[in-house]
């Protein structure tokens, strides 16, 4: 890709976070006690629940597969499914450690860090979501897991363990997967780097987390709860704005400070594979 | 260090193997799921595991985070569900805009402890039950053995990391360091002072960890064995026997009667 598309990636993520802001503010605006009802997202993921279905069906068979082959120490390529050294037959200690701890750490930070106030009443940014498309990038499928794990543990921790975290699960190690599998640039210094990032670290994961996470909980409706408004028009909308708003702002900073200290730590997923 | 969410305790909940255990979870969420639409139905399994909690020993910390947590779901899902219902049933009272019905009223009751019960279940599980027997039945039901460990350890790292980064919260607060000032771009930015100590950190704890599990031989035998094993007794099959009986009979009763 060239230059100009990776700018425009970046301009597109950017007017993404932009307009959720402002369309939330205007939503609140309008209907201060219920903004969901005139949040333009909600309204979206509500009227497109029929085709929300079908796309979050295939998003979450493919998913699921994904994250079974990858533990199997299998990954989808172009040429057909190769062989990983990051199954769990050949998990070292070292991939051990990196999945406890950033498990440990992802999900203690969901639960310890109080959510940031934009507006009053939208309360539910969370600036430890900024880690999981790192982890993965730097850690490959230990972190992916470990950001897994860890909003298994801030469920549990929070109260929120149920039926519903199976899909939470899987569709966390998405979050996380995506960018380990198509960001090729890591160093954050590059306009590859970026733009890679910002497209598939920003904006394909918000969409395809809150896709596969919203679909899990409708489907499962009988056994999780949830009314349908809340599911499509609370929770797809809080998942994709907090991905998108939260990944666009901290991730690129947290990524070109940490990126050089992990390299030199010799924790970088690249440097581990060479080295085995 | 490891302990984690896990209650050294003697009680009947300790003493019992994790797999009957695992299964009561399981039943209490059938039960709940079953009884969803009429909250009458569904309070014996709310009971049931709210005495559990008692059971097991539970501490007050815990006790008082799903009492709060409880609270705010009860509080939601009456707002959602009495709301849905408002035109269906006996109308009971009416609260400004809220129209409360009788049918409302047991809808939303059920979906809050189909909401509880499996939390409340599932906490009572982990408190009392060893990281290590957590792998053990883990295993047993045929999660990869390196999977369910490094899910418990994780498990058990929690309370350490929640300390570190609330240590490092406060460091950065002390010099100086407002998270609640600014526009939404500056408050998020100003988290970076908080999380790059803290990977920074866990870097050099994965190397520490690792040299811990290599040194005690981690992963050198294909099968892994246990010093300490649960083992099925009497009592276990008691509790699997009269879990079976009383949440099924409640499942029988909300899906059928």
């Amino acid at each position: 890709m060239s230059k100009a598309l990776y700018l425009l990636i970046v301009v597109i993520a950017f007017l993404t976070v932009a307009g959720v802001i402002w369309l939330f503010a205007q939503a609140l605006a309008v209907n201060p006690e219920n903004p969901w009802e005139a949040f333009p997202i909600s309204a979206f993921f509500l009227g497109a629940r029929d085709y929300m279905l079908v796309i979050g069906g295939i998003v979450w068979v493919v998913g699921t597969i994904i994250f079974v082959l990858e533990l199997l120490g299998y990954t989808i390529t172009t040429s057909g499914l190769k062989k990983t050294k990051f199954g769990i037959a050949n998990w070292s200690v070292v991939d051990i450690a990196l999945i406890a701890l950033s498990a440990a750490v992802y999900g203690g930070l969901l639960f310890a860090t109080a959510p940031i106030v934009l507006v009053p009443g939208f309360t539910w940014l969370r600036p430890a979501n900024s880690l999981a498309p790192l982890f993965g990038m730097f850690f490959g499928i230990p972190g992916c897991l470990g950001v897994a794990f860890g909003n298994l543990i801030a469920d549990i921790l929070g109260g929120f363990f149920g039926v519903g975290s199976l899909g939470g699960f899987i569709g966390n190690f998405l979050i996380a997967y995506l960018p380990y599998k198509f960001v090729r640039d890591h160093t954050f210094t590059t306009t590859r780097s970026i733009g890679e990032f910002y497209l598939w670290g920003v904006l394909a994961q918000a969409i395809v987390s809150a896709v596969y996470i919203c679909w899990w909980l409708d489907i499962m409706q009988a056994a999780v709860g949830l009314p349908i408004f809340v599911i499509w028009g609370i929770i797809a909308p809080i998942i994709f704005s907090n991905n998108v708003v939260v990944t666009a702002l901290l991730s690129p900073i947290l990524g070109r400070a940490l990126f050089p200290l992990i390299k030199a730590r010799g924790l970088y997923w690249k440097m581990r594979m060479s080295s085995q | 260090m490891l302990a984690g969410l896990y209650r050294e305790g003697d009680t009947i909940f300790h003493r019992l193997d994790p797999r009957p255990k695992l299964a009561w979870t399981l039943l209490v969420l059938a039960a709940s799921m079953a009884t969803q639409f009429n909250g009458l139905k569904s309070l014996p399994v709310f009971i049931s595991v709210v005495l559990s909690l008692a059971l097991a020993g539970i501490g007050v910390k815990i006790a008082f985070l799903l009492i709060f947590n409880a609270s705010i779901f009860l509080l939601v899902t009456l707002l959602i569900w009495l709301g849905m219902y408002s035109g269906t049933g006996v109308i009971l009272a009416k609260l400004g805009w809220l129209t409360i019905t009788d049918v409302g009223l047991l809808v939303a009751l059920g979906k809050f402890f189909l909401i509880m019960n499996p939390v409340i279940a599932f906490v009572v599980f982990f408190a009392s039950t060893k990281p290590s027997h957590v792998i053990w039945a883990l295993q047993k039901m045929g999660v990869p053995y390196k999977l369910a460990f490094s899910f418990v350890v994780a498990l058990g790292l929690l309370p350490s990391i929640i300390k570190n980064a609330g240590d490092v919260i406060d460091v950065q607060k002390a010099r100086g360091l407002a998270l609640d000032r600014g526009n939404i771009f500056e408050r998020i930015r100003r988290y970076a002072p908080i999380l790059i100590p803290l990977i920074s950190r866990m870097m050099g704890d994965v190397w520490d960890l690792s040299m811990v599990l290599a040194s005690r031989g981690f992963g050198y035998a294909k099968k892994r064995t246990f010093v300490d094993t649960p083992s099925w007794s009497q009592l276990d099959t008691l509790f699997l026997f009269l879990s079976i009986v009383f949440y099924g009979g409640i499942a029988a009763w909300g899906l059928y009667l």
